[in-house]
């Protein structure tokens, strides 16, 4: 006896608008919508999330005018308007003027270059630092992995207000020390994320073919460890942008980050405190420029964790 | 769990070290000293050198270093240049100040931002879970000393409701608390709603629904315990903190705290006062880690496991 099976020639001879359900297998390699990567799906997520947005378009229209205000209006960082001092808020001075005259709102503008610079900048040397030293202690493991994890937890238990303030007072107050003492343990934090995920990527059967084949240290780690842990990297520098922006205002705010007659946001601040009570319009535009840059950047950096690892999502 | 223990104890020691070796040499690598003559104009030069000889001052900075760490093995902090009195007097008399501020600001955070967290993770979806979120939200961006300036300029200025400054009565207390425990509120809010939540999800919270476990117990005795380990791993850098003072909440309200004294020792130069200070913060900081380390250890047998 024979096993029943679907043979097609057993139903040839069936009129033509006669046919078996389910026997057409022509479109099954077919694949229906085209395939997506997973960047384009991260987009998609993200593009989702309104606040998110919101805050993009905040930081690229802050970006554009602080690097075009500069070069198209009238006024300088230091130029004095002799007429309109402590002026408040009018067509000529969208956010008044200041006890010297100086326009406030072109202030506030390379405030939020300076900022802005501070933030990606630090942003980027942790970045570097902490996928480097987070890749080679995961990667190598063992006691090398012990040692550079202790050095890691010394250091992050300095107190951050001494290194911050020392580092200030020994290379002078500019740019370059303000980077350089947000970056001298800021990237531990990125280090940290890179070295566990390493540590739980490099078991993966990818990785062992990877390395039968002949791959080294270094190709294993940046063809396929750091960009397959790459999501939470980006979610953990994302949020070391504001973090860089604030510690800049509270650094100008003290008095020892970005020095007179530049303008920093912090500054800016600090220097509205005496005529707070007359003069309010000089406390309250830098103050909305902070908040509105740490609002924007924080909600990026939350819309970024929601849309490149969904699992986190609550 | 007395091996982890004592291996945690020659860790911090060891970070003790390495932080008092770091601090010194920076300190001693900024421009100017206790008695610069840039600085002090009108005392003549020759006693000023008389009087930093008189401190060891004139000594190579390497020689220096060996003897402070001879007089703080014998529990010498030495003496403040700037100020009268000894570095140990001079940081007992002003930590209280900082502790009291600080343990407050530490208990009224965990007070309110357990219980919002709580409430957002069992509303979820509803006005108390996006209320919450816009203040956890509210409170990671605004920075502090943005927040005091606004507080105290609505609330003594304006409104003339709570005194700008000193610490005379309790009302006094309100508006540096409030400035302090303002992100960690946030902090704590967003965390424990986010680990609430993972909590609620687990297979033994259904099997307590399941047996019939009132929904109360449920939540206060299966899901919150679980749901506060990420909290107090967060308590020691908190405590330590918020403790030792804040330099912007201290000057804005004129607290005669330590985080006030720091900075402004640091900008004396005062040697001895920097060194004092930072040994402190650094001894409480490694003290307030091990505690909380070994709470987690306690609460949940996982982690102790993991580091035996």
């Amino acid at each position: 006896m024979s096993v029943q099976t679907l043979d097609h020639d057993a139903y040839a001879a069936l009129p033509p608008e006669m046919f078996v359900i389910g026997t057409d297998d022509s479109h099954a390699e077919d694949i229906p919508r085209p395939s997506t990567t997973y960047w384009h799906d991260v987009w998609q997520r993200f593009r989702r999330d309104k606040l998110a947005i919101a805050g993009l378009v905040v930081i690229v229209v802050m970006t554009l005018l602080c690097i075009v205000m500069p070069m198209v209006s009238p006024y300088t960082y230091d130029g004095s308007d002799y007429l309109n001092m402590n002026a408040g808020p009018s067509l000529q001075h969208p956010c008044g003027t200041d006890q010297l005259g100086r326009d406030q709102f072109i202030r506030i503008m390379y405030g939020a270059r300076i900022s802005l610079t501070i933030g990606f900048v630090a942003a980027a040397i942790n970045f570097a630092i902490g996928v480097v030293y987070g890749g080679l202690s995961g990667y190598l493991g063992g006691r090398v992995d012990m040692v550079m994890m202790r050095i890691v937890d010394i250091l992050s238990s300095l107190p951050s207000l001494l290194y911050i303030v020392l580092i200030m007072l020994i290379f002078g107050s500019n740019m370059g020390s303000v980077i350089l003492a947000l970056c001298f343990t800021s990237w531990i934090g990125t280090a940290r994320v890179v070295r566990s995920e390493v540590m739980y990527l490099k078991h993966s059967e990818y990785v062992l073919a990877s390395r039968l084949a002949g791959a080294g240290t270094w190709h294993l780690l940046v063809q396929h460890l750091i960009p397959n842990a790459m999501g939470p990297i980006i979610v953990s520098t994302a949020f070391l942008i504001p973090n860089a922006i604030f510690s800049e205002a509270f650094l100008s705010f003290l008095g020892i980050g970005i020095q007179a007659p530049r303008a920093s946001w912090g500054s800016l601040a600090n220097a509205a405190i005496p005529v707070m009570q007359m003069y309010p319009h000089l406390m309250i535009f830098p103050v909305i420029a902070i908040c509105l840059t740490m609002f924007s950047f924080n909600f990026i950096g939350d819309g970024l964790r929601d849309a490149l690892d969904p699992r986190l999502k609550k | 769990m007395l091996k982890y223990i004592i291996k945690r104890l020659l860790a911090g020691a060891l970070t003790m070290v390495v932080l008092i070796t770091v601090a010194f040499f920076m300190m001693h690598a900024m421009p100017g000293g206790p008695f610069s003559p840039s600085e002090e104009k009108n005392v003549p030069k020759e006693v000023l050198e008389r009087i930093a000889a008189s401190y060891g001052l004139d000594q190579p900075v390497w020689k220096q270093y060996l003897t402070y760490w001879k007089n703080l093995l014998h529990g010498d902090l030495g003496i403040s240049y700037k100020t009268v009195g000894t570095v140990r007097e001079k940081i007992a008399g002003h930590f209280p100040y900082s502790a009291r501020v600080g343990g407050l600001a530490v208990v009224f955070s965990l007070l309110v931002g357990i219980p919002m967290g709580l409430i957002a993770a069992l509303y979820r979806g509803k006005v108390a879970d996006f209320a919450t979120l816009a203040l956890a939200t509210i409170g990671i961006s605004v920075p502090v000393f943005v927040l005091s300036l606004l507080l105290s300029y609505v609330f003594s200025s304006k409104l003339n409701w709570l005194p700008t400054y000193g610490l005379e009565g309790w009302a006094s207390y309100i508006l540096p608390v409030v400035c302090l425990s303002f992100n960690p509120i946030a902090y704590i809010a967003r965390q424990t709603r986010s680990s609430m939540l993972e909590a609620l999800e687990q297979d033994y919270i259904r099997t307590a629904r399941a047996k019939g476990v009132s929904e109360l117990m449920v939540v206060a005795k299966h899901a919150l315990k679980n749901a506060l380990t990420p909290i107090i791993t967060y308590l020691g850098p908190l405590v330590a903190g918020l403790l030792t003072g804040s330099f912007v909440v201290e000057s804005r309200f004129a607290i005669p705290g330590l985080g006030y004294y720091f900075v402004r020792s640091i900008s004396d130069r005062d040697y001895t006062m920097i060194m004092g200070i930072v040994i402190f913060f650094g001894f409480f900081v490694v003290i307030c880690n091990l505690v909380s380390d070994i709470l987690l250890a306690i609460v949940d047998p996982r982690v102790k496991l993991a580091n035996e």
